[in-house]
């Protein structure tokens, strides 16, 4: 924690404060009858004075916590630092004034004779500098911790968003895999055509964990490579349609989001189906949202053999956690139509890529 | 040597090819046939009576699991797939083999060799069908689906459906909303295998579905009966009471 005087920009409001006590400790010399000269010395000293030994007081109170709640050597510490402060400050001041004034024994005569509330005013000082002291060094505390908490929410938004991301499924990797090797044999071309879209779509998968937000654009060629792929495993079975207009291109979207959405459909639909399914995605701009909405038919006498993931589940908490909203994933389940429509919030989105 | 007959089960057209071509180098084997859905493959067995069958996993309809479970007289069967989550240790000791796509052309020729040593010896070493099934995957994986046979007819019932399970010797009788079915499998597969929340096991020959409790009530001292909301009641033993008690929490 930072000297609130010495290491910031407190000393301004520090000697400011100064010259103010230091202006009406004069006012009341000079009422009382000394000369304005006599009481402008007098003043200057014992201020000059006390304002250099109190942001000593700083490292006493850091040293003695409050929060530590033993009362007695709270106390007694104080006292004994106020005494000491108290005492150096009228003797050294008086030294001082002394050896100016040696030569103006009726001043000396009247220093003598206010020692006594020259000593109640160093306490009154004493106190109302280490209560300050007190105040700041709580609520610097307090920011401190406040900062640590953000830091640490900072850091569990972000390890929770990375246990979100989609991992790749290690099905479509191998089934993929396998027909490269089945390719190999009948037409090599389409093998390499094969190797590279699978190449480029692992190469966006696992390369894109750094940057949160990309395009949309770039999200929906990754998610085209994907599908291309599937294409290729089932054939005509699978169909895609893409209904997107361009100025959703360039709408940042959270990295990978719509993975999840296209590997359900293909699970839902394409595994459990013997018939055509088409996939279609369509998005659009409206209300300060880009909508996007990614459907398919499936079989509705099918049972999945397997419950249902844990995509969309995931997919909700990150959206809550990157635009702090749970109404952006809807999900629409029509007769043989399935359907998820995401909302992206654009001001959000600006913001983020500002 | 006789011609070994092979039926191809895959619902991927290039899964199918690889090992087409892989078996043109043998002479000995005759690719009967070939299907890309459980329900044709099944059917398919049937109609051919195939040697060898070379069975995904993961198809539409029916997985490979499931159509071998409906089989009587199982064929020799390699099972494929692509990703180990099937337990796939304790399976190799019961399927002939298991093969992980992609495989080699080395590795498909160990499975086709073990495969035809099988049919041509003169003791047929039957797959063990129940203990396959009983190694599906556990855990997380839960049962969803419950496939039954009944005369030519195949039902695909989902677990929701099952309002209570009885034991019968060898089979089980599954109580569902669609009627009641006979199934060959023991009562602590479905114990382990259905959706832990939805099911208790009351008693050693009944598993019932929490939803389809009406009352519990005492019947003599210390024993006591579920009633069901059909008016169904089956008996409690000390344990499942322990059990209900859990899962109901009173």
């Amino acid at each position: 924690m930072n000297h609130p005087i010495l290491e910031s920009s407190g000393y301004k409001y520090y000697t400011l404060v100064w010259a103010v006590i230091c202006t009406a400790h004069v006012y009341v010399l000079f009422h009382s009858g000394l000369v304005i000269e006599l009481a402008l010395l007098d003043g200057l000293v014992h201020s000059l004075l006390f304002g250099t030994i109190a942001p000593g007081f700083w490292y006493l109170i850091r040293f003695v916590n409050v929060d530590k709640r033993d009362w007695i050597s709270l106390v007694a510490t104080h006292v004994v630092a106020s005494l000491i402060a108290v005492v150096f400050w009228v003797t050294v001041s008086r030294l001082i004034l002394t050896v100016f004034l040696v030569n103006r024994p009726e001043y000396l005569e009247f220093l003598q004779s206010t020692n006594l509330w020259r000593m109640i005013v160093g306490l009154m000082y004493y106190a109302v500098v280490v209560l300050t002291f007190y105040l700041i060094h709580y609520y610097l505390d307090l920011r401190e911790k406040e900062d640590n908490e953000l830091a640490l929410k900072a850091l569990l938004n972000e390890s929770e968003l990375k246990t979100l991301k989609s991992q790749i499924d290690p099905h479509f990797i191998f089934n993929s895999l396998n027909s490269i090797s089945a390719l190999t044999i009948s037409s090599p071309e389409k093998a390499r055509e094969m190797v590279i879209k699978l190449s480029g779509f692992l190469r966006y998968s696992i390369g894109k964990d750094s940057r949160e937000m990309n395009p949309l654009g770039e999200e929906l060629q990754h998610a085209q490579l994907y599908l291309d792929i599937e294409k290729v495993r089932f054939g005509e079975k699978l169909k895609t349609v893409y209904e997107v207009e361009d100025t959703c291109l360039n709408v940042m979207v959270p990295n990978l989001i719509l993975q999840p959405l296209f590997e359900n459909a293909i699970k839902y639909g394409v595994y459990e189906s013997m018939g055509i399914v088409t996939i279609t995605l369509s998005c659009e701009l409206a209300n300060g949202f880009l909508a996007l909405s990614i459907s398919n038919n499936f079989d509705p006498e099918s049972i999945p053999q397997t419950g249902e993931g844990i995509g969309l589940s995931n997919i909700r908490k990150r959206l809550q956690l990157v635009y702090g909203r749970n109404d952006l994933l809807q999900v629409v389940k029509k007769e043989d139509i399935f359907s998820v429509i995401l909302k992206f919030p654009l001001k959000e989105l600006e913001n983020e890529r500002s | 040597m006789s011609v070994v007959k092979v039926l191809i089960v895959d619902d991927e057209a290039l899964a199918r090819e690889v090992i087409k071509a892989f078996l043109k180098e043998d002479a000995s084997v005759d690719v009967v046939g070939e299907c890309d859905n459980g329900f044709e493959g099944l059917k398919a067995i049937q109609e051919l009576s195939p040697d060898i069958v070379f069975l995904d996993v993961q198809m539409p309809k029916l997985t490979g699991f499931e159509l071998l479970e409906l089989l009587d007289r199982p064929p020799e069967i390699v099972f494929s797939t692509a990703y180990d989550e099937f337990a796939i240790k304790a399976f190799e000791q019961n399927a002939v083999d298991y093969l992980l796509k992609p495989y080699s052309k080395e590795r498909f020729f160990v499975a086709l060799g073990k495969a035809k040593d099988r049919v041509l010896s003169a003791d047929k070493g039957k797959t063990d069908v129940s203990k396959l099934v009983s190694n599906q995957p556990t855990g997380e994986n839960r049962l969803s689906r419950v496939v039954v046979k009944t005369g030519s007819k195949i039902h695909i019932i989902a677990t929701e459906k099952i309002r209570y399970i009885e034991a019968m010797d060898d089979y089980v009788r599954l109580h569902t909303i669609e009627g009641n079915f006979l199934k060959q499998n023991t009562m602590k597969f479905y114990e382990s295998q259905l959706p832990e929340a939805d099911f208790v096991r009351v008693h050693r020959s009944y598993i019932v579905r929490v939803k389809e409790i009406a009352r519990l009530e005492p019947m003599e001292k210390d024993s006591y009966v579920v009633l069901l909301h059909d008016g169904t009641q089956l008996s409690v033993s000390r344990s499942g009471y322990g059990r209900l008690k859990e899962a109901l929490g009173f």
